[in-house]
């Protein structure tokens, strides 16, 4: 019994020292198969590390190696695993372990190991060159840096089992450090050769790129390399597991930007402070600027050629700020000077590099605004003098002043939105506001004498001019307008010389006058010219009235009727009035009450009202040999219409005969006796070479025909303009602009305070200046009477809680 | 009869997985009460080997030593002592299984590694599934393979709530498996209690209808929530 | 670049001219021809995991979908139907079974992701609808578990059936 117990347990321990027999012998084989795997691979490593080069063979053996180790020890994991649960339903770490039920997969042995040959290796390395300065300390890095970068490259291609599937696997189930063998080398890298030495290699670079911008040649592979590499080192692990083929890292510019970039930043804008207040105290700001643009080219080619191309924003604006925005006192003092000496290409540099820095443009557009008013104004003050009467030499003079600022608009500042402004604000101001208008003593001369010079453009007899040069000259006088801020006074003086020209024939060529017309209609709207092109109109639709009224004549037999042409005008259009009425002779009143007649047939209900003082006719001397033809005014004709009744007046008599206005009368009466076609006995020939005055002429002087009157030309023009008449047209036009306007402002007014209901006094004003700004500019003053006067006639009311609010009353 | 070697050198691949050992099978049990007699079955790559002690009370001489059959395949179809020992200690499913295997019909499954296994049965239908968990001790460990279930879930029910942070604590705590049974509504019920103490105290209910729409709350609120965490770790 | 060539050479020595883009579809190849930078024409590439009887198969496979377009990027699109496999494909794959594992391993090992997902879907087809002992006897499986265990697992996929 006692030897059979004895060999049972002999038997159990055989069995027993047999399992465990077996159970080391997998324990070996597995890391036995480790450790020829490694044999093999680090034997590789080293080959790759130490010679840069591969044979494909070699590769695909250790990619073998790698992968026969990842793929042939897991295949037994299984065995061991604990059998299955009780129940299903169990604590926390039941479930835990159902999660992960199942081999592991193989691969965490090998990677720690590839891990410490690499910071072993690299540690090595490390050593020598701890005490490297400058570029020696660039070639130990950068030359280590691409020879340990390709190897781990090749490294990481045939350990692309083991990245596949062990790193991802722990990857996913919520490991965060491991990394891909390429990353995880880059994280060595970073730990063993970065830290200690990036301090000296980054000051290295620094002084590198010094140099370089001293004008020394650089060996810039040297520094891309370090770039390169700093780049290559940052990555951060992603968050979310997702996708399986999402990779595990994404690169990042972190140490980049924190061991480079930023104290590259630093050495730049210390570097160029330095330049810049040196270079200005030999040099002027023209030549800086040059150099400025110069190195900010060479700023791009550096980034472009050895730095990443991220700080390219960054290093330009840190160069902007230093080297142009923090002198930009001492550039816009140069801007003036520039300006001064119309150095265009310069300026164009300096509009260029200024135009870098945010809102450094501001004060660069106030300065050349300035500088353009100043000239304007400087210009117009030479010829202030004569221009005041010649509108020729005030336009030009505008004109000049435009188009050379215009051009330096173009060349220096490449036509920018905001230089055109300053040149238009500028014109502007110099337009509306200069030598010329304060003489005049009021800022609506500018436009008079626009209009006046368009009239002599416009005029016969303006033969200067050629046709396409008119054209051209009426694109310049438009410039001009545009400026212009009372369009309305422009308007008035253009229509009254419309009107004359129209009245007269004077006009040069009805396509001109049209193709100015139009152009204001262009710029204006048709509102502006729509009197204007009524008045045009009229002469055309007279012309055809004349026709019939001839052919009415004719057929009525009226053949003792004066030869007569007759303008019906529309009196809304013209800026024409009324005459005093006179007493009409006979010898007219036939041929007036004719047409008179006529014309209530065709269009009745229209009242005809004749504008004597625009009138004129021919008169034969039938007492005189030889007979002379005078062309005469209305007024003259009447006057000497008196001499077929008696051959003797008496001043006082003539007057009450035709009912001229004394002082009318009077002019007429010196015209007369100046001409010697009348003479008087009380006044002798002296006074009337002298020159005679109304005043003069006395009502109970006796006047009679010159028998003896005696011409050179057979035909003689007596019909010379009255002064009289003449300044108070002006003077009534200046009183109906201000009149009109009020008119227009209270229009304005009622306009907007029927769209509102209720409005505030000061956004009112806003609103109508704003309205009327292309007619006019209305002056403050003048719209608060308005408002008054609307106030009065009960348009508006002030609320009466609150003072500055108006109310519109329906 | 089947030659192994030759095949398996035909099949590098396949031989590498098998092992330098060259065993195909190997397996040692105690035969069913009342014998206690221990054996023990080897089949490499030509031959098999059969060993067995026969344990007894009784002190017969010659029966405590071990005995051993060395047969090369052929011999082995052929010689009944052993495979009648096979029966007696192992079962006949076992013979069964060794006469496959030196006919041929290796068991090359298991050599495979694991993420081919997944991978294949990641194409199978999940109602399949209990089936094959039913199969063998491996089987059933990769039929439950977290990294199967993970394939599984996302071509089920896409990647649309992998990127919530909730969610994924939920798949660290219970496995994709649970998860991928889980119902949609039970789902979003629990991601809502996840989120509910730090945000919506007040508001719990238990309305199923608007379980959707606290998952949208909960949904663009997570990023803060998260935030919060961390400063607090 | 359709033109150039390189040569694979088989753990048993044979040598095959392949056409780079067709040889690419591995990404193993691809990995290392990258990472070398090797002059394609010059080097042999050996495959020491790979045969030639396989490897004739292989490069067979890769070049008759060389114009596939490449898989999709994410699980999520990859085709999970099995009875997708164009016929070509599955003449191709009528071999044994120790073959069919060998091309699963060559795929794996050379990271052709096609080629692996149409051999693990052929064994997957294998499997489908079927009895457990079936499938046992479809792969030799020997079943190891005991007769209680079996019925824990019966028992635990009612429950997670009920589920």
């Amino acid at each position: 019994m006692i030897s059979s117990v004895k060999s049972f347990s002999y038997h159990q321990n055989i069995i027993q020292s047999n399992k465990c027999f077996t159970q080391k012998m997998s324990h070996m084989e597995r890391s036995l198969n480790l450790n020829d795997v490694w044999i093999k691979v680090s034997e590789g490593i080293e080959h790759i590390y130490k010679i840069q080069e591969m044979s494909a063979a070699a590769y695909m053996d250790l990619y073998s190696q790698v992968y026969n180790y990842c793929t042939n020890t897991q295949s037994h994991g299984y065995a061991t695993k604990p059998t299955i649960k009780s129940t299903p339903k169990q604590g926390g770490n039941n479930r835990q372990n159902n999660i992960h039920d199942g081999a592991n997969i193989v691969g965490g042995e090998l990677y720690n190991k590839l891990k410490n040959y690499l910071k072993t290796y690299l540690e090595k390395i490390c050593e020598k060159g701890l005490d490297l300065q400058g570029e020696s300390v660039l070639r130990f890095y950068t030359t280590n840096w691409e020879h340990y970068r390709f190897s781990s490259k090749v490294t990481n291609g045939f350990c692309h089992y083991l990245n596949r599937h062990w790193v991802r696997r722990e990857f996913d189930s919520g490991r965060r450090d491991v990394y891909e063998i390429f990353t995880m080398a880059m994280e060595i890298w970073q730990l063993v050769f970065f830290q200690p030495l990036n301090r000296q290699v980054t000051l290295a670079c620094l002084q590198l790129i010094k140099s370089e911008r001293q004008n020394e040649v650089i060996n810039t592979r040297l520094i891309s390399g370090v770039i390169e590499s700093y780049v290559e080192l940052g990555f951060s692990e992603n968050a979310s597991v997702s996708a399986s083929n999402h990779p595990i890292t994404s690169p990042t510019l972190a140490i980049y930007k924190e061991f480079f970039e930023m104290p590259f930043l630093q050495d730049t804008e210390q570097f160029y402070r330095l330049e810049a207040a040196t270079f200005l105290v030999h040099n002027s700001v023209t030549e800086y600027l040059k150099k400025v643009a110069q190195r900010l080219d060479e700023e791009v080619h550096r980034v472009q050629s050895y730095l990443h191309s991220s700080t390219l924003a960054a290093l330009i604006k840190k160069v902007e700020e230093v080297l142009i925005r923090d002198q930009l006192e001492a550039i816009y003092t140069e801007a003036k000077s520039l300006l001064h000496d119309e150095k265009h290409s310069d300026l164009a540099l300096l509009f260029k590099l200024v135009s870098r820095v945010p809102n450094a443009t501001v004060e660069l557009k106030k300065i050349v605004e300035d500088h353009i008013r100043q000239m304007g104004i400087d210009a117009i003050e030479r010829v202030s003098g004569s221009a005041l009467n010649d509108p020729k030499l005030y336009v030009e003079t505008i004109l000049e002043i435009h188009t050379k600022f215009f051009k330096l608009v173009q060349e220096a500042f490449s036509s920018e939105q905001g230089f055109t402004a300053a040149l238009d604000k500028a014109c502007g101001k110099f337009i509306n506001n200069n030598a010329v208008t304060t003489a005049a003593g009021n800022t609506t001369k500018s436009p008079e004498l626009l209009a006046r010079y368009c009239d002599t453009l416009l005029r016969k007899g303006s033969k200067a001019v050629e046709e396409t040069d008119l054209e051209e000259k009426f694109n310049q006088i438009m410039v001009v307008f545009n400026y212009v801020e009372d369009k309305d006074v422009f308007q008035k003086f253009y229509g009254k010389m419309l009107a004359k020209r129209l009245v007269g024939q004077l006009s040069a060529s009805d396509d001109y006058e049209e193709s100015m017309i139009s152009k204001l209609k262009q710029a204006c709207g048709f509102e502006y010219t729509s009197k204007l092109q009524r008045m045009f109109q009229d002469i055309g639709v007279s012309k055809n009235l004349i026709d019939q009224y001839r052919t009415y004549c004719e057929k009525n037999r009226l053949d003792d009727i004066v030869d007569f042409s007759v303008m019906v005008l529309s009196s809304n259009s013209w800026p024409f009035s009324a005459p005093p009425n006179f007493v009409l002779p006979a010898e007219l009143k036939r041929t007036f009450e004719s047409f008179t007649k006529f014309y209530t047939q065709q269009h009745n209900g229209r009242k005809l009202t004749w504008l004597h003082q625009h009138s004129k006719g021919d008169i034969q001397t039938l007492y005189t040999k030889p007979k002379y033809i005078l062309h005469v005014s209305t007024y003259q004709m009447v006057v000497l219409l008196l001499f077929n009744k008696f051959s003797r007046w008496t001043v006082e008599r003539m007057q009450d005969e035709t009912q001229i206005k004394v002082d009318l009368f009077l002019q007429v009466l010196c015209g007369l006796l100046k001409s010697k076609l009348i003479t008087c006995s009380e006044i002798n020939d002296d006074e009337l070479e002298e020159d005679l005055k109304e005043t003069d002429v006395k009502m109970n002087y006796n006047i009679q025909l010159a028998d003896d009157f005696k011409s050179k030309k057979i035909k003689i023009n007596l019909n010379v303009p009255l002064k009289s008449v003449e300044q108070k047209d002006i003077e009534g036009l200046h009183r109906t602009i201000d009149e009109d306007r009020k008119m227009v402002i209270q229009a304005a007014i009622v306009r907007t305070m029927k769209a509102r209901q209720t409005l505030k006094h000061a956004l009112l004003m806003q609103e109508v200046i704003q309205q009327l700004s292309s007619r006019f500019k209305p002056k403050i003053p003048v719209i608060k009477k308005c408002i008054d006067i609307l106030i009065e006639k009960e348009y508006l009311e002030r609320q009466s809680n609150e003072k500055d609010v108006l109310r519109y009353l329906a | 009869m089947f030659d192994t070697d030759k095949y398996l050198k035909e099949h590098p691949l396949l031989s590498k997985l098998v092992g330098e050992n060259k065993i195909l099978f190997e397996c040692s049990a105690i035969a069913p009460s009342p014998s206690k007699d221990y054996g023990r079955i080897e089949i490499n790559f030509d031959q098999v080997i059969v060993q067995w002690w026969k344990i007894t009370l009784r002190n017969i001489e010659g029966s405590i030593y071990p005995s051993e059959i060395r047969n090369s395949y052929k011999d082995f179809s052929d010689d009944e002592i052993a495979q009648r020992e096979i029966i007696r200690i192992f079962g006949k499913k076992t013979l069964d299984y060794c006469l496959n295997l030196i006919n041929g019909n290796i068991d090359w499954f298991k050599y495979l590694p694991l993420n081919i296994q997944i991978n294949i049965f990641s194409f199978v239908n999940i109602n399949d599934i209990p089936n094959l968990s039913q199969v063998s001790k491996l089987f059933r460990s990769i039929s439950r393979h977290n990294e199967l279930w993970k394939i599984l879930y996302i071509r089920q029910h896409g990647y649309r709530l992998l990127n919530n942070h909730f969610f994924m604590h939920l798949v660290q705590i219970h496995g994709w498996r649970r998860l991928f049974f889980t119902n949609r509504l039970k789902l979003q019920m629990e991601l809502r209690r996840q989120a509910l103490p730090i945000i919506y105290h007040q508001q719990y209910s238990t309305d199923f209808d608007n379980a959707q729409q606290y998952t949208k709350q909960f949904k663009t609120t997570s990023s803060t929530i998260l935030t919060e965490q961390e400063e607090e770790r | 670049m359709a033109g150039h060539k390189i040569k694979l050479q088989s753990s048993d020595g044979d040598t095959f001219d392949v056409e780079v883009e067709i040889a690419k579809q591995s990404a193993t190849i691809k990995t290392m021809l990258e990472d070398l930078g090797m002059d394609e024409e010059e080097d042999v590439i050996p495959l020491p995991n790979v045969n030639s009887a396989i490897l004739k198969k292989v490069i067979q496979w890769a070049t008759h979908h060389k114009d596939d377009p490449p898989p999709p990027e994410d699980d999520e699109n990859r085709e999970k139907n099995t009875n997708d496999i164009s016929s070509w494909d599955q003449d191709f794959l009528k071999v044994d079974q120790g073959t069919l594992f060998e091309l699963i391993l060559a795929a794996n090992y050379l990271d052709i992701k096609g080629l692996l997902d149409v051999t693990c879907k052929t064994v997957a087809n294998m499997i489908k609808g079927k009895t457990p002992e079936e499938i046992r006897r479809t792969f030799n499986i020997k079943n190891d578990f005991t007769p209680q265990e079996e019925e824990q697992i019966k028992k635990e996929n009612e429950w997670c059936e009920e589920k």
